[in-house]
């Protein structure tokens, strides 16, 4: 049918332009020598707090940059934790459920928050305070 | 004798002989992808990664006691009852009950979509400009826009159009990176890479830590719930009574291997702790490009994502409500106004009802951190509900089983009792488990949890669907119930 046609079109018109925006506006080299600093510092952070600590620094440095990316955007707002607390929950694509989280990966988006926004550890501690972990 | 039970016996159409009036055919394949994308997506993926080895346990069990019940029984109800769960229950159970289900499937949505349509936010906000993340104009400006450029498509496409954006969709962005990810997950194992998490047999189940691991196992179940809901879709297929079965079981393999096979190849190249509670499925992907050298394939990835939760929204947004115009057209349980549908058969008015308050919602998710932070409360209300419109349908397949056992099916579900009695206790735990504070809850008092959930469960459960059923009028029937799913 035309009118279909017409609606496949613009979809896939739309879904282009999305494409292109985020090609450009992606950050491919975030990598550095201040993120591979504080890459390490990361590492021996999740040593030092008896973590499984992530091997290769330069991995952690190409996705959290300089400036941790998502992990310190989100945890500064109101619906930024928002969406961590339903980011906390099981399930599928539709329905999910809370459960009783390990106390580990608090402890990891900490010590992230610590190394790359310190400025948000009182709010991230206190987001993390408030959760019932286990372990 | 109500007037919906007075109707014909609903019975599906034999191959070849379809009676709905309806330009839209979709094809089994289509129905097998729109089911695919209602019930799984990459979105839990790095959740469950932090379980490691164990989420193959954590998704397997709930898959045999709760989803192979849900997939054989309503592939037996959709073969032989056209209209979908409420149909079901109506015909099982009484007219009465088929709109409770159908209320009990629908309610679940109108907190689901701001849900949902935050993660499309937080996605693109990953590639985009990461700070976008804590924006509360961007998460409601991404909300409230997509939402109603969905219903937009729903109303001039009809279930044709939502049909193929569904299943190209979750094509592009769920199977094709779920794939790739799996042989990206394979490549690092046989280069000799260790597994960030222990792949020993020590570490099939999940670490006991009492009332937690229960909590965890049993929320678990609900991974699977919406597997019932494309059925009220089965008259758009030319062989129901075949193709709803076959389609069933595709679907059943395909989220098999969506849900535990992403999270296990995360786990070996992310540590748990690691894995953030902010950053979800687009930092674990690009942690695992990373690795290749191939980060540039992370816009392209996020963009796959955003279209398979879209897909995942667009069928959503046409099932339940269509469930719920055909319960109120035939039974009248709503005002003719909300009955109203455009020349596609779409359900124009239920479907902007809901995008008024899908859209208050949103400026509340977004702007009012009380109800941000408490949202995770909502979802937990309205699966309680969810999970109850389960009971029904178990219900009702075993009276129907009983009542009508010569009623024409074109699939019958091996040892349908006891399916159906697994599917109950394990519908009945889920909703127990509900009760239980979860991290969320910091809290930690159990009895203000227990009245909280207790009393949503309540208000949207039973006193809503009462009163809409006591309210009913006889003059807001405005059409002649005969199970098919044409427009008014």
């Amino acid at each position: 049918m035309k009118g279909n046609r017409t609606i496949y079109v613009i979809v896939g018109g739309v879904m282009a332009l999305l494409l292109v925006v985020m090609l450009i506006a992606f950050g491919y080299n975030r990598s550095n020598e201040e993120a591979l600093a504080k890459a390490n510092q990361l590492i021996t952070a999740f040593e030092e707090a008896g973590l499984t600590a992530p091997k290769d620094p330069q991995r952690v440095a190409d996705v959290l940059g300089t400036d941790g990316g998502t992990v310190c955007g989100s945890v500064g707002s109101g619906v930024g934790r928002g969406i961590a607390k339903l980011h906390l929950m099981v399930g599928g694509s539709f329905a999910t459920r809370p459960v009783i989280n390990e106390r580990r990966v608090g402890t990891g988006l900490l010590l992230t928050v610590k190394t790359y926004c310190p400025d948000k550890l009182p709010e991230t501690q206190e987001f993390i305070d408030n959760l019932r972990l286990n372990g | 004798m109500s007037s919906v039970e007075s109707v014909s016996d609903g019975a599906v159409p034999a191959a070849g002989s379809r009676v709905a009036a309806s330009p839209n055919y979709i094809t089994w394949a289509a129905l097998a992808l729109m089911t695919v994308s209602s019930v799984a997506s990459l979105r839990p993926a790095p959740t469950m990664a932090v379980y490691g080895l164990a989420c193959v346990f954590l998704y397997v069990l709930p898959a045999i006691v709760f989803l192979i019940p849900t997939a054989l029984v309503s592939a037996e109800l959709a073969s032989g009852w056209s209209g979908g769960v409420f149909r079901w229950v109506t015909e099982g159970i009484s007219p009465r009950m088929g709109f409770v289900a159908a209320w009990h499937q629908y309610a679940m949505t109108i907190f689901y979509y701001p849900s949902l349509l935050s993660f499309v936010a937080s996605t693109l906000a990953y590639v985009i400009y990461p700070d976008l993340a804590a924006s509360g104009v961007w998460t409601a400006v991404v909300i409230i826009s997509v939402y109603w450029l969905g219903v937009l498509l729903a109303l001039r496409g009809g279930i044709g159009v939502i049909a193929k954006l569904a299943s190209s969709g979750v094509l592009i962005g769920t199977l094709i990176p779920g794939a790739l990810l799996v042989v990206l997950g394979i490549t690092y194992l046989a280069q000799g890479n260790p597994s960030a998490a222990p792949m020993t047999a020590d570490n099939l189940l999940p670490a006991w830590n009492g009332i937690a691991s229960v909590v965890l196992i049993v929320s678990n179940f609900c991974a699977y719930s919406g597997m019932e809901m494309n059925a009220v879709h089965v008259n758009r297929l030319k062989e129901p009574s075949k193709e709803f079965p076959k389609g069933m079981f595709v679907a059943m393999a395909l989220v098999l291997v969506i849900l535990i096979l992403p999270p296990l190849v995360i786990s070996w190249f992310i540590p748990a702790e690691q894995l953030s509670l902010t950053a979800g499925v687009m930092q674990a992907f690009d942690a695992v490009f990373a690795y290749f050298g191939i980060q540039w394939l992370t816009p392209i990835i996020g963009l796959a994502i955003v279209a398979a939760s879209l897909a995942g929204f667009l069928t959503w947004l046409s099932g339940p409500s269509k469930s719920l115009l055909l319960v109120s057209q035939q039974g009248g349980f709503m005002p003719p106004w909300f009955q109203k549908t455009n020349k596609e058969g779409v359900q124009v008015n239920i479907l902007a009802a809901q995008g008024i308050v899908t859209t208050i919602l949103a400026l509340l998710f977004a702007f009012v951190p009380a109800v941000s932070n408490a949202y995770w409360m909502f979802m937990t209300i309205t699966t309680s509900v969810y999970l109850l419109m389960y009971l029904w349908m178990f219900r009702a397949a075993m009276n129907l089983r009983k009542r009508a056992p010569d009623h024409p099916r074109g699939y019958r579900a091996p040892a349908l009792g006891f399916l159906c009695g697994m599917g109950i206790v394990s519908s009945a735990a889920a909703i127990m488990i509900g009760f239980v504070p979860p991290s969320q809850f910091a809290d930690g008092n159990g009895g203000a949890f227990v009245a909280i959930v207790g009393t949503g469960v309540l208000l949207l459960g039973l006193v809503i669907p009462l009163l809409l059923i006591k309210l009913r009028k006889p003059s807001w029937q405005v059409s002649t119930p005969t199970g098919e799913d044409g427009a008014s």
